[in-house]
């Protein structure tokens, strides 16, 4: 696998990569393991999802985990109304002649990891926020991701007809089981620096001028370094470049701060904090504490 | 590339590399099963690598599975590259040594096309080109000859103005010094070391180097305790003992224990325990006798005292004596040792503290005062005189000291609790002090932060400590709440 060349695709598909990502993306396709993508909301690990579908041209399929998210939802189902008209229609001919199509493939909903699994052209499978899901339904990943293969009781194991590229997402929001994390290579992200940031934000907003991107990017910075509830992600900091680019501001001071602000931070006490510093976060020498 | 099962005799290409590696992760505490060694093998086997950086990303990638060990991993990397770097400089000297034509060194099978990929990305740490370098700067005569003064000028100015200048130069320097200082040479490292430092007048908070960063001081102790051991090595063919563990704590911070709750519902099972400790000896009853009871008591036999009533053993409070390295080597767990001591600060009023390195001294002040195990593990390092020389823990220097100290301290009411890796660095254990310590304790428990395989290996002298207490493993929250439950159903 070329990383130059993957690093470069995935830019084009919008996402700059660093190195660690690159190598790390190029190894899963390479030995086909599944990357296990841990760090802070909003820093783009759902988003190296999809521009890994875009670079390797497959589709995505995607798992949003949540508290209480079980096999029927992640796996498959059985579409018993369908069970049930064809055993209305099939009055007369006896469980016998029932009994073996009534568990057929037709009856079976496809939930996303099965999906992932038959789908004759590759995929990449994003399982979302795995932190988020129960222990117990890790326990389900653990035969997906090591063999890519399924037990369903009625049908049988199912094989993998193509191997997913498999990418699984966690804020850290609690300890993965060691089971998982054995199968998984590693991958840290975290928020970008301001160079690298100010490159994301001329990728997706190219009109911007490129002193207000680094601006932006450093202000972020700083307000990332603050103790918020929720630092501002990367993908509303290209918000609040729209925003600023909207209002046709050519640079940030405390008053555009404090009037954009609403964009990048979503609760009230980050708000307070940030508009009560906006000076000492802009580096302007006015207020009390001036220039320290 | 396929992983060979054993590790020849020397472990000099990539599979030799990752195997040392894993040891010294696993050493660290980070789980890395051959399912993690087979995986990057085959990552390294899969990647056209050519430098050091994607070697390493490689195998973080595939080798760790959180952030923390990530960060573990990283701090190990340098230094297990170092000490395969260095093994395969002393084997190409012995082979150079040994004659080109003799084939019966041993590991030979591994060494034909190994030496190139186990080298390759060890060229940013430096291949030790130490004989010749320093021989040329010998061979100038200048050096011995170079003004200590303007040596040290020169030393001092590089590490004020920082790494910017490049570590090469401060390396020819560090290379300068250790020629000036050739004629003392003690031939231990760590001795040297401080010999050198002294020498040049750096030290931490010396009247004369008060703009130097401690930074500055670490990074320059340390090149010079790596150039001392790389020319021994070349020197003896002796490898340099490995520093894996001590290495990765310089550079872990103080984290928080994740289950502090856990530590401080096991403390509080402990102070049950310890505190009817003092009631658990029951012998015969002696000692001088309660004559007003006595007397009341003979009134039932007319008189005649047939019950003699000894003086009532007023029940003891347990007074707790603990003793905490801070040193290094076990600073990984000195998080979770501080927070026992803190949290035994809390639940015993009675609790004098201890906190040793070379040296002890009393810290029971200070944990009353720090709020926080992290704050305690701070105002220690930055208050507490526990280290004057090399800063490696001297178990038999610290013992012989407090049996004189604790004289008057410790008696039969107190329990001893040490907390510390029993890991000497090869110097006198004081087993006899450590005994009349103990034996004149009531109670001495040793938690040990190493599994008990470890025990033993090494400088590792905690069996023969053990016999004169009760040495648990205890790391966790978890070995905590067992071993206060142990002491318990005692």
């Amino acid at each position: 696998m070329d990383r130059t060349k993957l690093s470069a695709d995935l830019r084009e598909a919008g996402y700059l990569a660093d190195d660690r990502t690159v190598l790390v993306s190029a190894l899963s396709i390479e030995l086909g393991k599944p990357v296990l993508v841990e760090g802070p909301a909003g820093v783009g690990k759902t988003e190296l999802a999809k521009a890994l579908a875009k670079v390797t041209g497959r589709d995505l399929v995607r798992l949003q985990c949540y508290e209480g998210l079980d096999e029927a939802r992640a796996l498959y189902e059985w579409n018993y109304r369908a069970q049930l008209l064809r055993i209305q229609a099939a009055q007369g001919d006896g469980w016998d002649g029932l009994k073996d199509d009534l568990f057929a493939e037709e009856f079976l909903l496809e939930r996303p990891l099965l999906q992932a699994i038959r789908s004759e052209k590759p995929v990449v499978l994003l399982v979302d926020e795995i932190d988020k899901a129960d222990q117990e339904f890790e326990a389900l990943l653990l035969e997906l991701l090591s063999d890519f293969q399924v037990s369903i009781p009625e049908l049988g194991t199912v094989h993998a007809a193509s191997r997913p590229l498999v990418l699984l997402t966690s804020n850290a929001a609690r300890e993965l089981t060691e089971a998982l994390k054995r199968r998984c290579l590693f991958l840290t992200l975290d928020y970008p620096s301001p160079e690298r940031e100010r490159d994301i934000l001329l990728e997706h907003v190219p009109e911007l001028p490129e002193a207000i991107a680094f601006r932006i990017a450093e202000v972020a910075a700083k307000i990332r370094e603050l103790d918020l509830r929720k630092p501002p992600a990367i993908s509303e900091t290209i918000d609040w470049a729209h925003s600023l680019l909207l209002i046709g501001a050519d640079s940030i001071d405390s008053a555009v701060l404090r009037e954009t602000l609403p964009v990048v931070l979503k609760h009230r006490t980050d708000l307070e904090l940030v508009s009560e510093r906006a000076a000492q976060l802009l580096g302007e020498p006015i207020g009390r504490g001036a220039g320290r | 590339m396929v992983l060979t099962g054993k590790a020849p005799g020397v472990p000099g290409g990539m599979e030799g590399l990752l195997l040392q590696l894993a040891g010294a992760l696993r050493q660290a505490e980070v789980p890395v099963g051959s399912g993690e060694l087979l995986d990057a093998s085959r990552a390294l086997a899969a990647l056209s690598w050519d430098d050091e950086a994607t070697v390493r990303e490689a195998l973080a990638a595939t080798m760790t599975k959180t952030a923390d060990h990530r960060e573990r991993f990283l701090a190990l990397w340098d230094e297990v590259l170092r000490h395969a770097t260095l093994r395969a400089a002393l084997d190409a000297q012995r082979q150079a040594e040994a004659g080109v034509g003799d084939g019966g060194v041993p590991g030979g099978e591994g060494g034909d096309g190994d030496p190139t990929t186990g080298q390759a990305p060890g060229e940013g740490s430096g291949q030790p080109g130490g004989e010749g370098d320093a021989g040329g700067a010998g061979g100038e005569g200048s050096s011995s000859a170079m003004d200590l003064d303007e040596l040290s000028r020169a030393v001092q100015s590089a590490l004020s103005e920082g790494s910017g200048m490049g570590s090469g130069a401060l390396r020819d320097l560090v290379r300068l010094a250790i020629e000036a200082a050739r004629q003392q040479e003690s031939g231990v490292v760590g001795v040297d070391v401080q010999r050198i430092r002294r020498m040049l007048g750096i030290n931490r908070g010396g009247d004369s180097v008060e703009e130097l960063s401690d930074a500055a001081v670490r990074e320059f102790t340390e090149l010079l305790r790596r150039e001392l051991e790389e020319q021994r090595t070349m020197r003896t063919g002796e490898m340099p003992p490995q520093r894996a563990l001590q290495q990765l704590g310089r550079d872990l911070s103080f984290g928080q224990v994740s289950d502090e709750a856990g530590v401080l519902k096991a403390i509080h099972a402990l102070r049950r325990e310890l505190a009817v400790a003092g009631h658990s000896r029951r012998g015969p009853r002696t000692g001088p006798v309660d004559l007003r009871r006595t007397i009341r008591a003979s009134l039932g036999t007319g008189g005649v005292p047939v019950d003699i009533i000894p003086v009532r053993e007023h029940p003891k409070r347990p007074q707790l004596v603990a003793l905490c390295d801070v040193s290094t080597s076990v600073s990984s767990s000195a998080v979770f040792f501080l927070t026992v001591i803190s949290a035994l600060a809390d639940a015993f009023a009675r609790l004098r503290t201890w906190a040793f390195i070379e040296v002890a001294d009393e810290v029971t002040e200070l944990c009353l005062q720090a709020q926080t195990a992290q704050e305690l593990g701070r105002r220690i390092t930055k208050e507490a005189k526990v280290a004057d020389i090399t800063g490696y823990t001297d178990y038999g220097r610290v013992f012989k000291q407090l049996a004189l100290d604790l004289e008057d301290v410790v008696d039969r009411r107190t329990t001893l609790i040490i907390l510390g890796d029993a890991r000497t660095n090869g110097r006198d254990p004081g087993l006899n002090a450590f005994a009349s310590l103990a034996s004149r304790a009531g109670r001495t428990l040793w938690l040990n932060p190493e599994p008990e395989l470890y025990w033993d290996y090494g400088d590792s002298e905690s069996t023969r400590y053990a016999k004169w207490c009760e040495m648990h493993r205890c790391a966790t929250a978890a070995d905590l709440a067992g071993l206060a439950k142990l002491l318990t159903t005692k």
